[in-house]
């Protein structure tokens, strides 16, 4: 099968490009079929490679497929690197994507832009796949900014709506500042090592740059920037709530399950460049805690189920910084998997939801769905016990487990990275609660329109038992230690190491955690449990429910300044400068013309004038 | 007489369309094209030279003997390319005038066939006297062919960019005297011929002076900040004819001056003056962004748009090392066809809307013209350097090859790639998303646009995934001026030394 790894992307491109150049003469139902169709025969050709590579047991290898260019040293390829991580990353992309993909064709039904949006996303898929599977800088690039692409043409999807157009620019020129990061760190690498070939430059890296030296830190803070922007992480994560105004199976796919995820597996692919820059590592750690606090706190604030989501997708993505920051390379990117996993289906859920009634997005406006749509109810609290990490049965518990493990017991971890993880902990589970009590319980508030068919339930349900069994791949001493995980990502990725933690040390950890996450439900159930009290006035969104005042700081620091240097240059100073001249000679024109009057008097007037001051200056100069 | 037929054919072919329009107007449209697609092959020819560097081809009439100036034109990868895309960009203006164009055809396309015959002398031209003439001579049918089928006020920017021409080519002129007499006294042999000025060096007080009258000249003609003040007012109120070939491939004389001469001859005078202009380059590539967010006329946003890439184009071209010379080439061609099929679409908005190129005034057009809006999307994303597009390879070259000779303008250049993003988006959200604001008739494009179009779309697409082509066909000649100052040697003297490891692979690997 891996004579057919250039299939993977290969297919979704495909059918992005019969989509946007024929889409408009499909009906909707052969839009919708070549959409999935071409993610179905992707997903399968990439565990056709995943079984054939386990196979072969070796840690990683390439595949060649052409020269894009060749100037000088720098000569990127058209070539894909498969290891653990990769595939890992390529597989979660193709099956998430396609349960994704099919919700959609029940989601969109309707819609006029069908075959559009269908486009888009197939192309998003494509874009996903280059990124992750990539052999060089040059062409994760290529990823990089598709994928960012992908993301600005469907928050934009709307685009009648200025205020979607808005956030689809928003998201774009944020992640651009994170893709020059990308390009420079690129630019540099290559002056430094003379190679973008990723292994080539892990390897020259560790062989000729010392730990702590500038050129490493350098390159590393550029990356960090890139995974900043990229994956929502203070300051850059001030577009991905904006970016809820794409249609909700974007939200799932793209700001959920992968592309927000690419900044973490960049800085995991790049590990062994953090390694050498211990400095910027402690900053991955400290910014994941910092984020993961702030846009906790926010989600408990908010009313717009989305949006609670949102920023609960930055706060877990939080998480997989922090596990970044202490070399806990295998934890972040279990946390990873679950994530899109859990993530995706609160997603998809909650795009049911709003799907049901009538596209009201307010939880204050809700109430009481789970006797109208009890298949989505039960998947939703499923996601839900995940997000919040219910112990045993939970996929979320065991990825959050292991990471605040890791955070105690690395060389480069603290109590501190812990402390911040443990309290993240606890308010995840009450923002969750909260979200479940206002939606599901209660008194209904808004009347349930059309209930989801089969497109839209089975990936729910699929993707419910993901989200509970995927948790089995890894567990904990005390727990079965189980480690199918670790083993598949051992070849790509070697994390920091660290004493191992006693059983008792790590069993007191998880209960106590556990017991702080209980209490915190408990907490969040006593006051939404029964639902909405009544719907607060619209405008009362104070600082924490605006995310911390971000938005306006950047708007005055940036925006209005930016603008307002535009509008003062609008009229082209330089211009202003040469019209100057021909003014200035328009005037003497003017000027000389009216002596030009032809009357003779003036004339010898200024004959004499003239005689008179030659005669003046000939005689006492 | 295959180099001087490349510019006696569109002489010629200028008189025939004139004479052909007499008959009918379609007649002259297609006597134009012929001359073109005539043009074309005989060009293709020359492809099939043997390209180590030294000049593929190079002939030498007799002109005027007694100061030393001959008739010479020659080729190498780096002219070839450049003519090549002067002659299909002319196509392309040539095509989409078809239907818009209908007052004194035959002139119009006599005036255009007659630009790119300077163009083509300029890229030709071995003899410096004969280079300048050239060079003097494209800008009149240019004028002609603003003033008279531009807008309202396509008159002031007529004249406005003559003036600025005329005078930067005047000083030019003097300094190419200067470069003359200095060459002759020292070596007793006044000639202006490239290959013996080029291999000339000096250190006489006035060489920087020399060097500065070359440079200022083609610094306007690219244009670079502050040089810049004649092509906003040309690209906006040109035809859609007249600014695809001012952004196409007029202004790439600027940057062919630049590496064909100024790199060369006065490399030790462009060193002491490096940080001024790297400056000047950077500012150029900000100054253009924010302009161009600050425009409501869609034309006169493309033009700061090219500004602002021109920033760029110095930038590389001051580095001088082989990657940053070859993202220039890739830069000069991907730019040229993305900003003449934004030219284009613009024109092909303003004829649907009857004159407006306000977008203020548009607004939610995507929903009335989804393809036409879909194209423009398209190569609004190319044009600001989306991968995939040729507008990308061309940057990443660029900084790359940059940032060895000037890391700190690199990495503010590096920051630059943040700005285009903002007015380009901004135009398509006012444009083609959002509602309406005023209505409008419109209808989406039909065959012949769609055709045209896409084919610059696909040829945008070949260089940013395939450049391999253009990179080798560019790579000898650019190895020779990176490597070592002198230029590539005649063809009757002995062939230059390759240094094979700074070379890629040829082009039979």
């Amino acid at each position: 099968m891996i004579d057919f790894l250039w299939l993977i992307p290969f297919l979704p491109l495909t059918g992005f490009l019969i989509l946007a150049l024929f889409g408009h003469e499909f009906p909707e139902r052969g839009a919708g079929v070549v959409g999935c169709a071409t993610i179905a025969l992707s997903a399968l050709v990439t565990l056709g490679v995943t079984i054939q590579f386990a196979g072969l047991g070796v840690p990683g290898l390439t595949v060649h497929y052409g020269e894009w260019f060749r100037v000088g040293g720098l000569s990127p390829d058209f070539a894909f690197h498969l290891d653990g991580l990769s595939l890992l990353m390529m597989l979660v992309v193709t099956w998430v994507g396609l349960f994704i993909h099919l919700f959609s064709a029940g989601y969109m039904h309707g819609d006029p832009s069908f075959a559009r949006f269908f486009a888009y996303m197939n192309l998003f898929v494509a874009s996903m796949l280059t990124l992750v599977m990539a052999d060089n800088l040059v062409l994760l690039i290529l990823g990089w900014e598709g994928v960012g692409l992908c993301s600005y043409l469907l928050i934009g999807f709307w685009y009648e709506k200025p205020e979607n157009g808005y956030a689809a620019r928003k998201a774009f020129i944020t992640t651009r500042i994170g893709a020059v990061g990308l390009i420079a760190a690129t630019v540099v690498i290559f002056n430094s090592l003379g190679t973008t070939q990723i292994s080539a430059v892990l390897d020259a890296a560790q062989s000729s740059w010392l730990s702590g030296e500038a050129v490493a830190v350098w390159v590393a803070l550029l990356l960090l920037i890139a995974a900043l922007g990229k994956s929502a992480q203070l300051p850059l994560q001030v577009w991905l709530p904006d970016a809820m105004a794409g249609p909700t199976p974007t939200s799932a796919l793209i700001h959920a399950a992968t592309m927000v995820t690419a900044g973490v597996y960049l800085i995991a692919r790049h590990a062994v460049l953090f390694e050498l820059a211990p400095g910027i590592l402690w900053m991955v750690g400290a910014l994941g805690a910092a984020t993961l606090l702030i846009a906790g706190v926010t989600a408990c604030f908010q009313r717009d189920i989305k949006r609670v989501l949102a920023f609960s997708t930055i706060s877990q993505i939080g998480y997989m910084f922090l596990a970044l920051g202490v070399g806990a390379w295998t934890a972040a990117m279990f946390h990873f998997f679950t994530h899109a996993l859990f993530k995706a289906l609160l997603f998809l859920g909650a795009g049911a939801i709003i799907h049901a009634v009538h596209n009201e997005q307010d939880m204050f406006r809700m109430g009481g769905l789970r006797k109208q749509l009890p298949g989505v109810f039960w998947t939703f609290v499923i996601g839900c016990a995940s997000l919040a990490a219910l112990p045993l049965v939970t996929s979320g518990f065991y990825s959050k487990d292991y990471i605040l493990v890791k955070t105690l017991t690395s060389e480069a971890g603290s109590v501190w990275f812990a402390a911040a993880g443990i309290l993240g902990a606890a308010l995840t589970a009450f923002y969750t609660a909260r979200m479940v009590g206002l939606t599901f319980f209660g008194e209904a508030k808004t009347e349930v329109g059309h209930k989801p068919g089969a497109a839209m339930m089975l990936p729910l349900v699929v993707l419910a038992v993901a989200s509970t069994f995927g948790g089995f791949l890894e567990t904990p001493q005390t727990l079965g230690h189980i480690t199918f995980f670790q083993d598949v990502l051992k070849g790509a990725l070697a994390d920091i190491p660290g004493p191992y933690l006693s059983i008792a040390a790590e069993a007191g950890l998880q209960a106590g955690v556990t017991g702080l996450v209980i209490a915190a439900i408990a907490l969040a159930w006593k006051r939404y449990g029964r639902g909405p009290a009544g719907v607060p006035a619209p405008d009362q969104a104070g600082f924490f429910a605006r995310g911390w005042g971000f938005d306006d700081a950047y708007e005055t620091v940036l925006l209005r300044p930016y603008t307002q240097l535009c509008r003062w240059l609008r009229n082209d100073i330089i211009d202003g400068f040469g019209n100057l001249i021909a003014g200035f000679v328009q005037f003497f024109h003017h000027v000389l013309s009216l002596t030009q009057s032809g009357m003779l008097r003036k004339y010898a007037f200024g004959l004499a004038g003239g005689g008179l001051v030659v005669l003046f200056l000939v005689l006492y100069l | 007489m295959t180099l001087a037929w490349l510019i006696l054919i569109p002489l010629f072919g200028g008189l025939a369309a004139w004479l052909a329009s007499v008959v009918s107007a379609n007649l002259c449209r297609w006597t134009t094209v012929g001359t073109l697609v005539l043009l074309t092959a005989q060009c293709l020819n020359l492809l099939t030279e043997e390209n180590t560097g030294a000049w593929m081809a190079a002939e030498s009439h007799p002109w005027i003997p007694q100061i030393g100036a001959n008739l010479s034109f020659a080729v190498d990868g780096i002219s070839l390319l450049l003519v090549l895309i002067s002659i299909l960009l002319s196509l392309v203006a040539v095509l989409v005038s078809w239907k818009t164009v209908d007052t004194r055809i035959g002139a119009f396309h006599f005036n255009i066939l007659w630009v790119l015959s300077g163009v083509l002398g300029v890229f030709l031209a071995t003899d410096l006297f004969l280079f300048f003439f050239a060079y003097e001579l494209m800008v009149i049918p240019m004028y002609f062919l603003i003033a008279f089928w531009g807008d309202r006020k396509a008159g002031a920017a007529a004249t406005k960019f003559i003036l600025y021409t005329q005078a930067s080519g005047l000083v030019m002129l003097a300094a190419i005297f200067g470069l003359y007499a200095l060459h002759g006294k020292a070596t007793g042999d006044y000639t202006f011929a490239y290959d013996a000025l080029a291999a000339f060096r000096t250190d006489h007080p006035m060489a920087p002076w020399l060097m500065a009258g070359f440079f200022f000249a083609f610094a306007v003609k690219l244009p670079i900040f502050p040089f810049h003040g004649w092509q906003p007012d040309a690209y906006t109120h040109a035809p859609t004819a007249g600014s695809i070939i001012l952004a196409g491939f007029l202004g790439k004389t600027g940057a062919y001056g630049l590496v064909r001469f100024v790199l060369p001859i006065f490399e030790q005078q462009l060193a002491t003056l490096t940080p001024l202009i790297a400056t000047l380059a950077v500012i150029t590539l900000f100054y253009g962004a924010m302009l161009a967010f600050a425009q409501r006329d869609i034309k006169r946003l493309i033009a700061y748009s090219s500004l602002g890439h021109m920033g760029f184009v110095m930038l590389g071209i001051l580095a001088g090392t082989f990657q940053s010379l070859q993202g220039v080439m890739v830069m000069l061609l991907s730019h040229g066809f993305v900003t003449a099929a934004l030219f284009a679409m613009a024109g092909m908005l303003e004829t649907r809307t009857r004159g407006i190129r306000d977008m203020e005034r548009m607004g939610g057009l995507w929903k009335q013209i989804p393809v036409f809006s879909t194209l423009m999307l398209v190569l609004v994303l190319i044009s600001l350097g989306i991968p995939g597009g040729g507008n990308f390879v061309a940057e990443i070259l660029i900084l790359i090859g940059s940032f060895g000779p000037l890391a700190g303008w690199t990495i503010a250049a590096l920051v630059g790639l943040i700005v285009p993003a903002v007015y380009s988006l901004w135009l398509i959200q006012r444009a083609f998303h959002g509602q309406p604001r005023e209505t409008h008739a419109l209808t989406d494009l039909d065959a012949r646009e769609k055709t045209l179009i896409g084919a610059l779309v696909v040829v945008l697409l070949w260089i940013g995934l395939f450049p391999s082509t253009i990179l080798q066909t560019g790579a000898p000649a650019l190895a020779l001026v990176e490597a070592d100052p002198v230029p590539p040697p005649a063809l009757t003297a002995e062939p230059g030394p390759l240094l094979a490891g700074d070379l890629p692979d040829s082009r039979h690997p």
